[in-house]
């Protein structure tokens, strides 16, 4: 039943068994490979196998590498070209760094207060705004009485007419 | 099992419940040939219905309910119901002339004088225009010319399959409407527009509609109500003479056209009234003689002819501008900018 939820196959997968020696898998899937290794042989061949691998492979001595692979890696570092830096002393100086990585900020900020001080730049016409007591408001207001009745369809006029018949309050 | 319940309900919403707002109709196509479509039905097909009128004025809305009918024969009746200061006035308008209600006395003499010149004009626009004409479209060519129609989705309103669409400009600082068109007889349900600015103007919208309905004839009854015009009145309805020749300002914002011409008569002088389209937005341009004590007004004041004077009322600028003896003021729904360039492009070359 564990096997048939697994899907172990007849032959065991490549790097199973040394994954399950050094520990790899969570409880159901190591009882799951312990139970194939008890009833198939060739399981039990590739488990004496890895376990053989394994232990020459623990076995080996641990030697440090020789005088010349130090000097290859030495003489790949000096052989790799420097890297140009625009203006170093920008890297060198926090200052200058600080300010190099506000700058967008202050581009930002000039950016915006230029465009709403021209935006209240000074129309080319001469406009004066108007109060009631000059005597144009009568007149004013009948002519957006005008344009309203005259632009509107009939059912806006309907209520416009009521709003001017009952004086109906804004 | 629940599994399979799960995948059918869900086969349900995609195949059934996601187009139940129009059920079995796709998005049209022909955006422009279902405008045309749905203002020829709103103009013409019999019904009746409550209708709701929403409009914003300064930071309040103003609210009317009107339960309308139209017959088959193109007669129209319009009862108020909402607000109870207006409850039960009726128009009528029928074969003969327009009716209504009469008005109660003691309101009448309380109209002020311009407020009487208002109810001629709009008497006067009555008669050109249909009664239930809901949007302010008009000039449908125009419309297309400088507004783009967009598709928005299938929804249902007024219990109906409607198709929603958009309509903006093409130039920016233009009014704005969304509406909704019934998918089976593309009758125009909803309608809302909205200002340069995109905040809501107005709306009408049906709460309920019967597109096949059945007509009292005695609602349109015209017993007791009083004849405001008559088709064959023509000779009351005719304008007066300008004494001067009035000016077209060399400077029309883009994409408008002259719509109308209009006279009357104000305690100051004659008046020509101008209305310029773009199929949406409006402009409105008065020109008038100056009276000799505005002209003197306007010596005795630093203004010179330049100045453009900005007057605010119920939310709506008036812009005027005085020159050559004339008074020149403008209203309309596109931005200053353009209103100021219109009126200062009018040349300061005397009259005669």
């Amino acid at each position: 039943m564990k096997n048939q939820h697994l899907h172990l196959p007849d032959s065991p997968p490549a790097g199973l068994l040394l994954n399950y020696l050094d520990g790899a898998g969570t409880d159901s899937e190591r009882q799951a490979i312990r139970a194939r290794i008890q009833e198939s042989e060739t399981w039990r061949r590739e488990f004496a196998q890895a376990q053989h691998f394994r232990q020459g492979f623990c076995a080996l001595p641990n030697k440090k590498p020789p005088q010349r692979v130090w000097a290859a890696v030495a003489q790949a570092i000096e052989n790799t070209p420097q890297q140009t830096v625009w203006f170093p002393w920008f890297y060198a100086n926090t200052l200058w760094t600080n300010a190099v990585r506000v700058l967008p900020v202050f581009l930002v900020v000039f950016l915006t207060v230029t465009y709403l001080w021209m935006g209240e730049s000074k129309s080319p016409y001469h406009v004066v705004v108007m109060s009631d007591s000059n005597g144009f408001g009568l007149e004013a207001e009948s002519y957006v009485a005008h344009h309203a009745l005259s632009a509107e369809p009939a059912l806006t006029r309907e209520t416009l007419v009521a709003y001017y018949t009952y004086n109906w309050p804004e | 099992m629940k599994i399979v319940t799960l995948h059918l309900i869900c086969l349900w919403f995609v195949c059934v419940g996601g187009v139940v707002p129009c059920a079995g109709q796709e998005a049209p196509l022909d955006l422009k040939a279902l405008l045309r479509q749905s203002m020829e039905a709103t103009n013409n097909l019999p019904f009746t219905g409550q209708l709701i009128f929403h409009r914003r004025a300064q930071d309040q809305r103003w609210r009317t309910a009107t339960q309308v009918q139209r017959l088959p024969s193109g007669d129209k009746r319009m009862e108020i119901t909402y607000p109870e200061a207006a409850q039960g006035i009726v128009m009528l308008h029928d074969k003969t002339g327009l009716w209504r209600t009469p008005l109660n006395e003691e309101v009448r003499k309380t109209l002020d004088q311009d407020q009487k010149v208002d109810m001629e004009i709009f008497l006067r626009a009555y008669r050109e225009k249909e009664i239930l004409n809901l949007s302010r479209l008009e000039r449908l060519g125009l419309l297309f010319k400088n507004y783009n129609i967009t598709f928005e989705n299938n929804e249902k309103f007024a219990d109906r399959d409607a198709f929603q669409i958009k309509i903006t400009g093409k130039a920016p600082h233009r009014p704005a409407v969304k509406i909704w068109i019934d998918c089976q007889t593309k009758m125009q349900l909803k309608y809302v527009r909205f200002t340069p600015d995109g905040t809501f103007e107005e709306s009408f919208f049906f709460e309920s509609i019967d597109l096949q309905p059945n007509f009292s004839q005695s609602a349109f009854s015209t017993e007791g109500l009083d004849q405001f015009f008559s088709y064959n009145a023509a000779k009351e309805e005719q304008e007066p003479d300008l004494d001067f020749t009035p000016i077209e300002p060399p400077a029309i914002p883009a994409g408008f056209v002259l719509r109308s011409n209009h006279r009357w008569k104000r305690g100051e002088g004659l008046v020509q009234h101008s209305v310029y389209t773009d199929g949406m937005a409006f402009l409105s341009l008065f020109q008038r003689r100056q009276t000799e004590q505005e002209i003197q007004k306007q010596k005795e004041e630093e203004c010179s002819s330049d100045t453009i004077k900005v007057f605010e009322r119920r939310g709506t600028k008036v812009y005027m501008r005085e020159i050559n003896g004339f008074r020149y003021s403008m209203v309309g729904d596109i931005a200053a900018d353009e209103i100021y360039k219109m009126l200062s492009s009018i040349p300061a070359t005397p009259k005669k």
